[in-house]
């Protein structure tokens, strides 16, 4: 049940904040052996004691998933934490959308429940019918139904739906009047990376700014106009073009390193860290949203940069400390 | 009995009133932090409790400052004095720093009392740290309170 105070909740955040990985854990799990990992995780009440079978992707999906429950069970206001949870959402509605039209099976790769239980999306994308979900979210789903309908594009799909889960975003921060602070500027640092991203990924794939135009997520920093004469510009130009902004300064080192590697992970790795900052920055605010989401954020980045530790011991390639939250 | 001994009464009543709204605000911020935190550790409760109850001390300097007035009224003796409405409007005066200033700073210390628990639920050593912090928020309850006595005990009756 929701609490509706931010000490309380800032103060059982704070507890838990202190089972997190640190760099002493990280160390120690990084010195192991993959067994010696999974048991030092699990000594140390990662996993909240779930049955996992030896199994890490098991085991981190129940943390993830415990956590989740935590943040939902103490935040003062669900809906705006919700919209955190909004990028499992995204990646389950990818997920059972592809599978639909492939006609496979997609349980074993789903993700755990975010804003939404994974019952209510599987039964909208069976159905195609997305109206148990808020109306802002339910109508861009639905056009993009129409879409699937006449043409089938994977990276089509995937960009309606995260323009999809912007949409409501932006609904609910107006709903709740918030035009400044931690939680819009988390959007909308968001929102100008994974454009800065669909501008490169245009690029590459040579499209006219006529299709790049229908991957742009209204609501961030970034000038619509700028994104869309980027794709035409020479590429020496970009981090110029686009780097301007709070994230200016990030975007713009994103774009050169990009440039010079051809590899848009840089990008990506770059939009996690500029996001971490900001949680980070709004992790001793004791009367806000700023711990209560940081911790949320900060279980995610573990729970990836564990993925990548563990699969780096069975390749038996070494692996760098990755931004960590606690 | 006289005007000016209502408006003394009235003084007396609004510093314990408004000290002690202030330090059950501060209180009870000080409170939910510390829930929080000790239904993940009970271990930390007693370091929690020290810091939860700081902003509570106004309170008891509002109650102490009405108290002052009262014995100096002679209202619990029975034989009042009867206070001109000079008197009367200089002791509600010097009532009112311990009201106003115990109000606002016993929420503000309630606030910093919050964020010392928080602190202390990261690190749990460090609660001393907090005392201090939340014990300078009270240096100017303290001060507001020297005023009051001293205009009280100043006010020839």
């Amino acid at each position: 049940m929701p609490q509706a105070s931010y000490p309380y909740a800032v103060g059982r955040i704070k507890v838990l904040e202190t089972r997190m990985l640190d760099k002493a854990k990280w160390n120690r799990l990084k010195e192991a052996d993959e067994q010696e990992a999974f048991k030092i995780l699990t000594e140390s009440g990662y996993g909240s004691g779930a049955a996992t079978g030896g199994n890490v992707a098991l085991l981190i999906k129940a943390e993830l998933e415990a956590a989740r429950q935590v943040v939902l069970e103490v935040t003062p206001d669900e809906e705006i934490t919700g919209l955190f949870l909004l990028r499992t959402d995204a990646h389950n509605l990818k997920t059972l959308l592809k599978a639909r039209l492939l006609k496979t099976d997609a349980q074993t790769i789903l993700a755990g429940s975010g804003s939404f239980s994974l019952e209510t999306l599987q039964k909208c994308v069976s159905d195609a019918d997305y109206s148990a979900l808020p109306d802002s979210f339910a109508s861009a789903l639905t056009q993009m139904e129409q879409k699937l309908q006449k043409h089938t594009d994977p990276l089509m799909l995937s960009a309606s739906v995260d323009r999809a889960v912007f949409e409501h975003v932006l609904a609910v921060l107006k709903k709740h009047r918030i035009k400044n602070g931690f939680i819009r500027n988390y959007f909308t640092a968001q929102i100008d990376f994974i454009n800065v991203l669909s501008v490169v990924r245009a690029r590459a794939l040579q499209w006219k700014s006529e299709k790049l135009v229908q991957l742009l997520i209204p609501g961030g920093e970034l000038l619509e106009r700028d994104l869309l004469e980027a794709v035409e510009l020479p590429a020496e130009q970009l981090p110029r073009k686009l780097g301007y902004g709070a994230n200016g300064r990030a975007i713009a080192s994103a774009l050169e390193e990009y440039l010079q590697t051809g590899s848009t992970q840089g990008l990506e790795r770059r939009m996690d860290s500029a996001l971490m900052t900001l949680a980070k920055e709004n992790k001793y605010d004791s009367f806000g949203m700023g711990p209560v989401v940081g911790y949320l954020l900060g279980r995610e980045a573990e729970a990836k940069a564990l993925r990548v530790l563990f699969a780096a011991k069975r390749a038996n390639v070494p692996v760098a400390l990755p931004e960590l939250y606690a | 009995m006289t005007f000016g001994t209502v408006i003394a009464i009235v003084g007396a009543a609004i510093a314990a009133t408004l000290a002690g709204i202030g330090s059950a605000m501060g209180v009870r911020l000080g409170g939910q932090a510390a829930a929080g935190v000790v239904s993940e550790n009970p271990d930390l409760f007693g370091k929690l409790l020290v810091l939860q109850a700081l902003p509570g001390t106004q309170g008891i300097y509002g109650f102490l400052t009405a108290v002052i007035i009262i014995v100096r009224m002679g209202l619990l003796g029975g034989s009042a004095i009867a206070l001109t409405t000079g008197q009367g409007w200089a002791l509600f005066g010097a009532a009112m720093p311990i009201g106003i200033v115990g109000l606002f700073s016993a929420i503000y210390q309630g606030q910093t009392a919050a964020s010392a628990i928080h602190m202390t639920a990261k690190q749990p050593d460090a609660s001393a740290k907090g005392i201090t912090m939340c014990a300078l928020v009270e240096t100017y309850a303290i001060l507001a309170l020297l005023v009051s006595i001293l205009l009280i005990f100043g006010i020839q009756l």
